[in-house]
């Protein structure tokens, strides 16, 4: 009789360590990050960090997928029912992970918080927004100040996560950070500030249960450090891998590397007033050709990147197919320019400033720079900043000709892509007044005929490329470090949506 | 003896009295304090709150009354980061910085200590040599160098120890040596030389005279001597085991104040910049009363002063 059950036992134990562990223990991902999320209130923080595990935990309205279409998400469907009035069509049958149900009200409130409280780093971007009205519990109607095209934009990008009102209006946000409910497919376990994220899985989320049941976001800042836990099986995947770090992972086995595209253009803003070189076109032309951007994709970023005119990529309103992946280089007529602009003994003296610890290579590609524009004449100084005296200088609006910058579209929206470039923002500082451009980008930015506005942007990115307005280099792509376990094709806003992750079985 | 301590514990009130006074002076006199301490993206409300709060209509000294008022009642500001106290998050995080540097400390010193004295004892051979090229080499290497090198290969090469993190004894291993390595090197040297000066000093010539054995000789009057600088440097040495621990602990992902201060300085925090300089401050300056409480045990001349 014992020896029976005995064996039965062993039996049993050893079939669930075979095959069980799998069902029992579930899987794990964990995600080394290169900084800490800075808050859990999705409202008040502009953290690419901080959003990628967001969306793990809320659902937006309307979700872009990997190829940067919007997608109906909470939302089905949107109308427009006049200019001021945009009717949202919400999904039902959907569950907080606190048993709350998701209708009309989480809209309102969530809304409402981020358009009227001021004091919220997001309310800029929601601050169009007048009002919510309810129209049923599973109907809403936004109502805006003033035409927004973009109002859809605006409330799928960072900080548009819906909110449980009732739990919410009970404890506040106060509360609410403690212990954050969203309707994703992952809810909130720990946060260690400077450590790490911790995520498990909700059963019930309503696209279907997610693959993976527990997630981990581990912030390790030093860049080797995250490499060497992606080789030693600590992390399954590591976050901004440096270009020249690359071939290190791809010869090891079990990981790669994969080349992701962004949102994130790397430009240089150029001064157009009295008193600086760069006020003749001549010169800005001559900075623009002069500049071998496949060189310096292929040199320092190791291929990760696309040059481009414009900081409207593929996916965003306004985007000029003329304008991207395309590399006007052409040093000959840019030494031209310069002898025609009246500078045949070389000059003029043009200052560059940026900052050397934005990306791992930056200073490189500023050097690459300042060296091909001497090639071909110009006379260049270059003022190389770390990260945080280079934002006090650009504060402080003290810088000279040239100022690097790398600028993200999160609202992929043309408006977005020249807002610097309208009337006083830009006469300040940049020097440019042109009413005509502004009186077509003010057209473009209220226009609610959506064809007609597609067109004016197009129409303003060709403007800016051939005016030189903006000096633009090249697309950045980021490289993620990948355990080969992972099945993940990484979205374009870099958001890390552990739904779309899937990781093979350790046998 | 007490009043020797008493004395030791005033000097401290008054260097934590001048650091607040630089700390205060450093995002007072340095721009506008509200453009220091919020970002340029904060709602005007919070600047003008802000601007009361600190009293800056107000002359300067009455300013810093406002500051020690606050700093009393332990309250140095608001990171904008983290919408949270920033005494609290240097607070969160000392303990753990402070579980490395007096880590670092221990081990250093258990080095160091043992192989100076074998390096002064043998002078000229095979262990004099390893250990003061070990020294030099020890203090040139930089921190974060060390640290990656040991990940890779400890970590990577060898897999024997974790890479990052701080959640096991294991975890501490590498970090700690990283941290330990500066220090133990320049304790070892000064040992050794020490050592090597109080040996040919005439007391101990004396001592040998009276026939007492080299090891009492050593250990009963040579050593004790060569204590007293070493232990002062090593309490000099503790404010550079802070500074080491911003890069040991940014390499080896750990949750300490040395990261936070960084990240603070790079995004101009300044509320979390004062918070951390102050506590630290505090922490060295105690360190250094109980060195010289260490003092008056090791030098008898000292109590009487």
């Amino acid at each position: 009789m014992k020896s029976w059950l005995l064996g039965t036992v062993s039996f049993f134990m050893v079939f669930l360590l075979l095959f069980g562990s799998g069902l029992a223990e579930g899987q794990k991902l964990t995600i080394g990050v290169p900084v800490d999320m800075v808050t859990l209130d999705i409202h008040d923080h502009q953290s690419m960090v901080g959003e990628a595990v967001a969306v793990n935990i809320y659902d937006y309205l309307f979700f872009r997928d990997k190829g940067g279409e919007l997608q109906p998400a909470l939302a089905k469907d949107w109308e427009l029912i006049d200019d001021y009035t945009w009717r949202l069509n919400l999904r039902e049958g959907v569950m907080f992970h606190n048993g709350e149900e998701f209708n009309s009200q989480s809209v309102k409130v969530t809304l409402e918080r981020v358009a009227h409280d001021t004091g919220l780093t997001n309310h800029t971007h929601y601050s169009t927004i007048e009002r919510v009205e309810i129209i049923d519990d599973y109907t809403v109607d936004i109502i805006t100040k003033e035409p927004d095209p973009i109002l859809i934009n605006r409330i799928s990008r960072t900080g548009s996560g819906m909110l449980p009102p009732e739990y919410f209006q009970e404890v506040g946000m106060e509360g609410f950070i403690q212990n954050p409910i969203g309707t994703g497919p992952y809810k909130f376990v720990e946060w260690q500030r400077d450590g790490y994220v911790k995520l498990e899985v909700f059963e019930d989320y309503w696209r279907g249960k997610p693959e993976i049941s527990e997630v981990e976001f581990r912030v390790i800042p030093e860049a080797s450090t995250r490499i060497s836990e992606l080789v030693t099986d600590g992390i399954d995947i590591a976050l901004e891998i440096p270009p020249f770090e690359k071939p290190r992972i791809d010869a090891r086995e079990g990981k790669r590397t994969i080349d992701s595209p962004t949102i994130r253009v790397m430009l240089l803003y150029v001064r157009l007033m009295e008193g600086y070189p760069t006020e003749d076109l001549k010169i800005r032309m001559a900075i623009d050709l002069a500049i071998n951007r496949q060189l310096i994709i292929d040199e320092f970023l190791e291929g990760a990147g696309t040059p481009v005119r414009s900081r409207l990529l593929p996916g965003a309103f306004g985007f000029n197919e003329t304008l991207y992946d395309v590399d006007v280089y052409n040093p000959a007529r840019a030494k031209h320019l310069l002898r025609e602009a009246g500078y045949e003994d070389g000059g003029p003296t043009i200052e560059i400033m940026g900052p050397h610890d934005r990306h791992a290579v930056d200073r490189e590609v500023l050097e690459a720079i300042g060296a091909m524009l001497e090639d071909v004449g110009f006379d260049v100084n270059l003022e190389i900043l770390s990260w945080s005296a280079y934002t006090s200088r650009v504060a402080d609006r003290d810088h000279s000709e040239v100022r690097w910058a790398a600028l993200a579209n999160t609202l992929w929206d043309g408006g977005l892509a020249v807002d610097y470039l309208r009337y006083e923002r830009s006469d300040e500082v940049i020097g440019f007044n042109s009413p005509e451009f502004s009186e077509l980008v003010l057209a473009a930015a209220q226009n609610m005929d959506l064809e007609e506005r597609e067109q004016q942007y197009q129409k303003i990115a060709e403007w800016v490329a051939e005016e030189r307005l903006m000096i633009h280099l090249f697309q950045l792509d980021t490289i993620y470090g990948v355990d080969d376990r992972v099945t993940w094709e990484p979205r374009l806003d870099e958001m890390i949506w552990v739904y779309d992750i899937s990781l093979d079985s350790e046998d | 003896m007490q009043q020797y301590i008493a004395r030791r514990i005033l000097q401290g009130i008054l260097v934590i009295f001048i650091v607040t006074l630089i700390i205060f002076l450093l995002v007072h006199l340095g721009g506008d304090p509200v453009r220091l301490l919020l970002p340029e993206e904060a709602p005007e409300e919070a600047k003008e709150a802000l601007r009361i709060r600190l009293g800056l209509d107000q002359p300067l000294h009455y300013r810093y009354f406002l500051f020690l008022q606050g700093l009393m009642q332990g309250d140095l500001g608001d990171s904008f980061r983290y919408n949270e106290p920033a005494v609290r998050l240097v607070m969160e995080r000392l303990p753990i910085t402070a579980t490395l540097a007096i880590l670092a400390m221990v081990l250093s010193t258990l080095i160091a200590i043992p192989l100076g004295i074998l390096a002064a004892i043998k002078r000229n051979s095979f262990v004099d040599l390893f250990a003061s090229s070990g020294a030099v080499i020890g203090r040139a290497m930089p921190n974060f160098w060390l640290g990656i090198m040991l990940i890779l290969f400890f970590a990577v090469y060898l897999g024997v120890l974790p890479v990052s993190g701080f959640d096991s004894p294991k975890h501490l291993i590498l970090p700690v040596v990283t941290l330990g390595t500066g220090m133990a090197a320049t304790v070892t040297r000064l040992v050794r030389s020490t050592l090597l000066e109080v040996i040919g000093l005439d007391y101990i010539r004396t001592a040998r005279a009276k026939g007492l054995s080299n090891r009492v000789v050593l250990f009963k009057h040579a050593l004790r001597n060569t204590m007293i600088p070493v232990i002062t440097i090593i309490g000099l040495q503790v404010p550079s085991l802070v500074t080491g621990a911003v890069i040991t602990e940014s390499v080896f992902a750990i949750p300490g104040v040395g990261r936070l201060t960084v990240a603070a300085v790079s995004s101009l925090d300044m509320a979390v910049v004062q918070a951390a300089v102050l506590l630290v401050s505090i922490a060295v300056v105690l360190v250094n009363i109980g060195i010289d409480i260490i003092y008056t045990i090791i030098d008898p001349r000292v109590r009487y002063d």
